[in-house]
C-alpha cells in the first residue's frame, strides 16, 4: 500500500510548485527592482490626494454644523470616494499590469536565456503561468494597500461592500486580462515598449467595440435568442459592467440595472486563460527559433530584427548624403523613406473619405479639433519616443565608445540626431498645417487654429525631443528610456495641471474651436490665449532647450554605464 | 609617441590606475598584459579620450589628452574590447559614415573607403549588412573603420578575443602590415602567444600598477630565462645530468619534463661544450636549443594573480 504523505501533497500544491521555478525567481527579481517600491509610493500618494481631495470638497474644513449635516456629508464624502479611488484602481491596475508583463518575454528572448530554459524541465505553460502570476503580484499589493482606505471609508456609511467585492473583481479580471494581453504580445514582439502600446491599443479598441455594442439596441426583427445574445455579448466591456455598478453606488450614473459583473469577471478569467495558452505555444516556437536558429513568423517575422536584417541585406548600398549622424539615425528610423509619407497621405484619405460621408464632420470645428488633437498627440508621442530610442540605442548596441573617438563632438550628435528626429515625423505635420491651412481658407476653420498650431506644435517638439533626448541618454536600455520618457511625459500633460493649461494637444484643440466674429474679436481671443499660457510656453521653451543641452552633456558621463562598469578596471 | 606621467583614475576608493609611467616609441608594437580588472581598459580608454584621469597626464605625439581631446582623436584610431555596430547599416555604409565622422571630405571619401577595406580584405562584403558578419569579419570591418582617418596610433583592446584560429592568425598577419606602414598600435591580450609573436615591447599590469615594461629580451633577463638551455638526448638523462654538471660555466643543471635544462653564467657560449660534452660520453643530442621565452609563465612570475 502506498505511504500517503500529506506534507508532500501541500507541497506539490503550494502555488510555487504549481507554477515552477519561474514565479520564485520573478518574486525574488521584483523584491530588488527600485521602481516597484516607486510605483507604490506613488501609488499611494495618488490615492491620498484623491482621498484628501474628495474630502475637502465635500465635507470641508469649515466650522463644525449641525450633527444630522456633517453625518450627511460624511457619508457622501464615504461613497465619492470609493468610487473615486475604486475607478482609480480600475483604468490604472490594467495599465501597469500591461506595462510589467511587457518585455516579460522579450526580455528573455533578448538575453538568450530562452533557450536555456528550453533545455530544463520546466514547460512552456509554467514559464507563461510564473511570469503572469508573479509580475502580477504587485497588482495584490496595489490593492491590498487600498483595502483598509476602503473598509475605514466604508464605516461612514453609505457603502456597500457589494460594489467594493465588484470593484475589486472586476480590477483584477481586466488587469489579468490586459496583463495577458501584453505578455501574449511580448512573445511576438522584440520590445517592451511596442508589447504596452499594442495590448493597451488592443484593450481600449476591444473596450471601444464592446462599450458601443452594449449601448446599442440588437437590430430590429432580432429573435429573442439572438436578442439575449446580444445582451451577453454587453458584457464583454468591461467599461459598461463597471458602471453598472458604480450606479449602485452613484444614482448619478444613471439607474442601475442588475450588475452581472460576475459573469463579465468569469469571461475575462477564461479569455486570459486562452491568451496565456496562445502565449504558451507561441513561446515554445520563439525557443525553439533561438536555440536552433530560423524564422519567427506573424509579428515578430515583421518587426524583429530578423525582418530589419533581411530588409538591410535585400536594399542597395546609399552614399551618405547631409550631416553624418543625421544620415545615420534617418537609416535606422526610417529605413523605407517613402513608407512614412504614404501612411500619413493613405490615414488621411481614409480620413477625408469617411468624413465626406458622413455629411456635417467637415464642417464641424469639433471634428477638425478632434483630428488636430490626435495627430499633435501622435506625432509628440512619436518625437519624444523616437528621441529616447535614438539615444537609448547607442548605449544599447555600446556604440558611443565608437563614436566619441570620431571628431564628432557632443553638441553635433545631439543636434543632429535631433533633425533626423524631426525629419521623420514631418508627414505627420505637414498634414497638419496642410489641414489647417485649407480648413481655414474655406472659412470652416478660424485662422486662429494657424497661430495654435505655430505656436503650441514647435514648443511641445522642443520640449518632448529635450525629454526623450535626456532620457535616452540617462536609461540604459531603450525600453527603460521609452518608459521613463513616457512617464514623464504623461505626468507632464495630465497630471501637473500648470502644465496641462499649456499642454500642446488641449492648445491645439482649444484654438481650433475658436469662433471669432470680427478680426478685433478673434485677436482678443488669441491675446487672451497667449496672456493665459504664454508663460508656461516659455517655460516649455526653456525646459526643452534645457534638456536638450543636458543632453550633450550627459553623453560622455554615461559612456560605460551599461557594459563597461562591470569591470570599472579592466 | 605615447607617454603617460604618474596616470591614476579612481572609482570612488577603487584605484583602477595607479601612477602609471608609459613609454611608447613610435612604430612599434606595444602588448599591454595583465589580469582581469588590472586597468588595461581604463588606459586605453584614458588613452583614447574617453575617460578622464583623476590625476597624471597622457600624451599622444606631444598631445595632452585631456587638453587636445580633438587633436589626439584625429591621430588616433581606438578599438573597444567590444565593437558595437549598427544593424541597420552595410560594411560600405558604416565606413563611409565613420569617413564623415572624421570630416574627410565628401568627393576623396568613396577612394579611402575602398582603400581600408581593400586593406583589411573586406571588399567582398561591401553589400553585406555589418551585423551579418562573423565576430573575425567584425573585428576587420573594426580595424577598417579605426584606419578610416589614417591614424598615427592604434589602440586595440583585446581585438583577438573570441575569434577562431584562422581569424586570429589574420588579424596578426594585418597588425604586421600595418606596423609596416608605420602605426604605433598599443594592443592587449588575453592569448599572450599571440602578443609574443609580433610585439616589440610588453608592459604588464597588475593592480593599477605597470609591473614591468620592457623588449622581450629584457624580460628574459628580468625573469632568468636569458641563460638557460635545453637538451633532449637518447639515453640516460641522469647520465646527462651528470656530465653536464661538471663542464665549466655551469651553474644548475636540472631535468625537466623529457629534458635537461643547463643554467650557465651569463656572457658564454656554451652550446658547443654541452654538445661535445654529450657525445663525448656516449648520449646521442636530439635537440639543442636556448629556452623560448613564455609570455604566459613571465606573466606568471611577474604577477600575483590579485585582481580588484
Amino acid at each position: 500500500m502506498p505511504h500517503h504523505d500529506p506534507w508532500r501533497t501541500w507541497q506539490r500544491c503550494h502555488p510555487i510548485d504549481l507554477f515552477g521555478p519561474i514565479v520564485d525567481k520573478e518574486l525574488r527579481i521584483a523584491s530588488r527592482h527600485k521602481t516597484h517600491y516607486a510605483l507604490r509610493t506613488l501609488y499611494v500618494a495618488v490615492l491620498t490626494v484623491s482621498l484628501a481631495g474628495v474630502w475637502f470638497s465635500t465635507v470641508g474644513l469649515g466650522p463644525v454644523t449641525a450633527g444630522a449635516y456633517q453625518a450627511a456629508a460624511m457619508t457622501e464624502a464615504g461613497r465619492t470616494t470609493v468610487l473615486l479611488i475604486t475607478a482609480i484602481q480600475f483604468f490604472a491596475l490594467p495599465v501597469v499590469a500591461a506595462v510589467l508583463l511587457s518585455n516579460s518575454i522579450s526580455e528573455e528572448i533578448e538575453r538568450g536565456t530562452l533557450a536555456v530554459l528550453l533545455t530544463t524541465p520546466i514547460r512552456s505553460l509554467q514559464i507563461v503561468a510564473g511570469k503572469l502570476v508573479g509580475r502580477l503580484m504587485l497588482l495584490v499589493l496595489l490593492v491590498a494597500v487600498s483595502l483598509p482606505l476602503l473598509a475605514i471609508v466604508r464605516v461612514f456609511g453609505g457603502v456597500p461592500w457589494g460594489f467594493i467585492v465588484t470593484g475589486v473583481c472586476l480590477t483584477f479580471s481586466t488587469a489579468v486580462f490586459a496583463g495577458s494581453l501584453s505578455l501574449l504580445a511580448s512573445t511576438w514582439l522584440p520590445r517592451a515598449h511596442q508589447s504596452a502600446v499594442v495590448s493597451l491599443a488592443v484593450l481600449v479598441l476591444l473596450g471601444l467595440v464592446t462599450t458601443a455594442q452594449a449601448r446599442l439596441a440588437p437590430p430590429p426583427g432580432t429573435s429573442p435568442g439572438l436578442a439575449h445574445l446580444w445582451a451577453t455579448a454587453g458584457l464583454l466591456s468591461p467599461y459598461t459592467v463597471f458602471l453598472q455598478a458604480g450606479r449602485t453606488l452613484n444614482p448619478g450614473l444613471g439607474t442601475g440595472s442588475g450588475t452581472p459583473w460576475m459573469v463579465h469577471c468569469l469571461l475575462a478569467v477564461t479569455a486570459s486563460i486562452i491568451l496565456c495558452l496562445l502565449a504558451a505555444v507561441w513561446l515554445r516556437r520563439a525557443m525553439l527559433v533561438e536555440a536552433f536558429g530560423g524564422r519567427r513568423r506573424f509579428l515578430a517575422g515583421w518587426f524583429g530584427r530578423n525582418a530589419r536584417h533581411r530588409f538591410v541585406e535585400q536594399r542597395d548600398v546609399r552614399r551618405l548624403r547631409g550631416p553624418c549622424m543625421f544620415w545615420k539615425d534617418l537609416q535606422s528610423i526610417r529605413p523605407r523613406p517613402w513608407l512614412e509619407p504614404v501612411m500619413v497621405a493613405v490615414i488621411a484619405a481614409t480620413f477625408y473619405v469617411a468624413a465626406w460621408l458622413v455629411p456635417p464632420s467637415l464642417a464641424s470645428r469639433h471634428v477638425h479639433a478632434g483630428l488636430a488633437g490626435v495627430i499633435v498627440f501622435v506625432g509628440l508621442m512619436r518625437t519624444a519616443v523616437l528621441a529616447a530610442g535614438a539615444c537609448a540605442t547607442e548605449r544599447e548596441k555600446r556604440c558611443w565608445p565608437v563614436l566619441l573617438t570620431t571628431l564628432l563632438d557632443e553638441r553635433q550628435i545631439v543636434h543632429q540626431k535631433a533633425l533626423a528626429i524631426l525629419m521623420a515625423t514631418l508627414p505627420l505635420w505637414i498634414w497638419l498645417v496642410l489641414h489647417t491651412f485649407v480648413f481655414a481658407a474655406i472659412d470652416v476653420l478660424d485662422p486662429v487654429a494657424l497661430v495654435g498650431v505655430a505656436v503650441f506644435v514647435p514648443t511641445g517638439l522642443l520640449l518632448f525631443l529635450g525629454l526623450g533626448m535626456y532620457f535616452g541618454l540617462r536609461a540604459t536600455t531603450v525600453t527603460q528610456a521609452v518608459a521613463m520618457t513616457f512617464a514623464v511625459v504623461i505626468g507632464l500633460c495630465f497630471v501637473l495641471p500648470m502644465a496641462a493649461v499649456a499642454n500642446p494637444v488641449v492648445g491645439v484643440i482649444l484654438s481650433f474651436l475658436v469662433e471669432g466674429r470680427d478680426v478685433y474679436g478673434r485677436l482678443g481671443q488669441v491675446f487672451f490665449m497667449l496672456m493665459f499660457v504664454g508663460p508656461v510656453l516659455v517655460v516649455d521653451v526653456f525646459l526643452g532647450a534645457g534638456f536638450l543641452w543636458q543632453a550633450g552633456c550627459q553623453i560622455r558621463r554615461h559612456v560605460f554605464a551599461r557594459h563597461g562598469s562591470g569591470r570599472i578596471g579592466d | 609617441m605615447i607617454e603617460t606621467h604618474k596616470l591614476s583614475k579612481y572609482y570612488g576608493d577603487l584605484a583602477a590606475l595607479v601612477d602609471l609611467d608609459l613609454h611608447i616609441d613610435e612604430g612599434t608594437i606595444f602588448g599591454f598584459i595583465g589580469p582581469n580588472g588590472a586597468g588595461k581598459t581604463t588606459t586605453m580608454r584614458i588613452l583614447a579620450t574617453l575617460l578622464e584621469p583623476t590625476r597624471g597626464r597622457a600624451l599622444i605625439d606631444g598631445l595632452d589628452v585631456r587638453l587636445q581631446g580633438k587633436e589626439v582623436r584625429r591621430r588616433v584610431g581606438y578599438m573597444p574590447d567590444f565593437m558595437g555596430v549598427y544593424d541597420d547599416l552595410k560594411v560600405f555604409e558604416y565606413i563611409e559614415f565613420f569617413a564623415a565622422a572624421f570630416n574627410i571630405d565628401r568627393h576623396k571619401r568613396k577612394d579611402i573607403v575602398e582603400g581600408v577595406l581593400e586593406l583589411t580584405d573586406l571588399q567582398g562584403k561591401r553589400a553585406a549588412a555589418v551585423d551579418s558578419l562573423s565576430r573575425g569579419m567584425q573585428q576587420r570591418l573594426g580595424l577598417a573603420r579605426v584606419l578610416i582617418h589614417d591614424p598615427k596610433v592604434l589602440i586595440l583592446d583585446e581585438p583577438a578575443s573570441g575569434l577562431d584560429p584562422r581569424a586570429r592568425i589574420e588579424i596578426r598577419e594585418l597588425l604586421r602590415e600595418l606596423k609596416r606602414m608605420g602605426k604605433t598600435i598599443m594592443i592587449s591580450s588575453h592569448i599572450l602567444s599571440e602578443l609574443e609573436e609580433i610585439c616589440d615591447h610588453i608592459g604588464i599590469i597588475e593592480q593599477g600598477r605597470l609591473v614591468f615594461s620592457g623588449t622581450l629580451d629584457e624580460i628574459r633577463r628580468r625573469i632568468g630565462i636569458q641563460n638557460k638551455m635545453r637538451v633532449r638526448i637518447a639515453g640516460d638523462p641522469q647520465r646527462a645530468v651528470e656530465v653536464l654538471t661538471a663542464l665549466p660555466n655551469v651553474r644548475e643543471v636540472r631535468r625537466e619534463d623529457g629534458y635537461v635544462g643547463v643554467m650557465y653564467a651569463e656572457g658564454c657560449e656554451i652550446d658547443g661544450s654541452i654538445a661535445r660534452a654529450l657525445v663525448q660520453a656516449g648520449l646521442d643530442v636530439l635537440a639543442l636549443e636556448p629556452e623560448q621565452l613564455k609570455l604566459d609563465n613571465a606573466f606568471l612570475e611577474l604577477t600575483q594573480g590579485i585582481v580588484h
